[in-house]
């Protein structure tokens, strides 16, 4: 259902010359017979056009610098690893061996923790009664205990539109570190996780896709953070969802 | 024709300055923001949504490196609002200057959530579905942060009293 906006959110959008033209018609309406709104609207438009007018305009040849300052700075050497890291994850992909034990290679530590994020999803989503440690009633508290294990800042982002909601999260392992699983649900029982852990080795990537069994695993790694998100849905689903996820940890 | 990522970039660096410089309130640290920012955006290009606008994402960048920078200085003061760099208008009186300079001390004392919508709006020309977005709130709750923004910045009487304040000749 939608309502009318009210007289209020038309006078805010006035302001903001945000109004349409239906919308236009009735606001005029109601100020042709409510002189004091009339005084305020032109009092909030005066105000708005004093902070407008008092922000100043960036300098043209100033913005070209701070923008080519920023491209310098991810020049050839953000690219090299960029691919350098996709090159690994597709040898990951093509192999199907994440993990190898007797190589301490960084391709070996950086595919480690999709596959870890695939066995904990496979492991605790089925569970009807203990998916999580904490749930999301609890959401505070639950950030606050993982950013304190991981010792880095962790949020369990919310997935919106995508219809799924937090179920909660646990504390797991990967190799000898800590990691955060949280895990998601939509209103069919479609359930989805996110692992989320911290390298020592930044990087960035793109989304990366594999199929384990029947799970889905996207995974991309963004500074120090590794993130998979892992489901049963179709690829088109858990891209969407790591897109969205990555949209509210950037 | 869509845009380019690079050009939409471009075209939305004076907004994106503008939001920079109404929250710091300084020449320099904007510049600092604004890079900062871009300089993340490009990274992360990869990782955007495709097919979305450019713009909303990258002031999400930018307020995240805000926020971060804010959390890294805990206890400085974000702003100073008398330190303005601000524009009066140029045919401005004193009396109108000085309305400058309380209407900015009003927006310093809202609390965060209402001064970021305010500032989204009015200064970097978000939409209120932008500016929903940037805060990832419902746009119901844009709309009713900035009406409360809006009556206190018409509240009569003089504005809260910043710690600056003294050092007004």
């Amino acid at each position: 259902m939608t309502t009318e906006p009210t007289i209020e959110t038309l006078m805010q959008a006035a302001v903001d010359g945000q109004l349409t033209p239906s919308q236009k018609d009735r606001l005029d309406r109601h100020l042709a017979a409510h002189p004091a709104d009339r005084a305020r609207l032109a009092e909030m438009i005066r105000q708005a056009e004093m902070v407008r007018a008092s922000v100043p305009q960036p300098d043209p040849a100033q913005l070209d610098r701070l923008m080519r300052g920023a491209r310098q700075s991810t020049g050839h050497a953000g690219y090299g690893r960029l691919a350098a890291a996709v090159a690994i994850f597709a040898v990951g992909l093509g192999t199907g061996l994440f993990l190898s034990r007797d190589s301490a290679k960084p391709a070996t530590l950086m595919a480690q923790a999709p596959v870890q994020a695939a066995a904990a999803h496979a492991l605790y989503s089925p569970e009807v009664l203990h998916p999580v440690e904490v749930f999301a009633d609890q959401r505070d508290h639950l950030q606050t205990w993982l950013s304190n294990r991981l010792g880095a800042p962790v949020i369990a982002p919310e997935l919106g539109e995508t219809g799924y909601r937090l179920i909660g999260g646990r504390l797991l392992p990967l190799g000898h570190g800590p990691a955060a699983f949280f895990l998601y649900e939509n209103e069919s029982g479609d359930r989805l996780s996110l692992f989320a852990n911290l390298t020592t080795d930044p990087a960035q990537t793109s989304f990366q896709y594999r199929r384990d069994g029947d799970l889905g695993i996207v995974f991309w790694q963004d500074g120090r953070w590794e993130y998979s998100v892992v489901g049963r849905s179709s690829r088109q689903v858990i891209e969407t969802i790591a897109r969205k996820a990555h949209e509210e940890l950037i | 024709m869509r845009q380019t990522f690079d050009q939409q970039i471009e075209d939305a660096l004076p907004d994106l300055w503008r939001f920079a410089f109404s929250l710091t309130r300084s020449h320099d640290q904007a510049d600092d923001l604004v890079q900062d920012a871009v300089l993340r955006a490009i990274r992360k290009k990869a990782l955007r949504w495709p097919g979305h606008p450019v713009k909303p994402w990258a002031m999400k960048i930018l307020l995240n490196c805000y926020r971060n920078d804010r959390r890294r200085a805990a206890g400085i003061p974000a702003s100073d609002p008398l330190a303005l760099d601000l524009l009066p208008a140029p045919e401005a009186t004193a009396e109108e200057r000085l309305e400058l300079r309380w209407l900015w001390r009003r927006i310093d004392a809202l609390p965060e959530d209402q001064k970021l919508v305010l500032l989204a709006v009015t200064v970097a020309g978000m939409t209120y579905a932008e500016t929903a977005r940037l805060l990832g709130v419902p746009q119901g709750t844009v709309m009713s942060r900035l009406s409360r923004a809006r009556a206190r910045l018409q509240a009569i009487g003089e504005p809260p009293e910043t710690s600056r304040l003294r050092s007004v000749k």
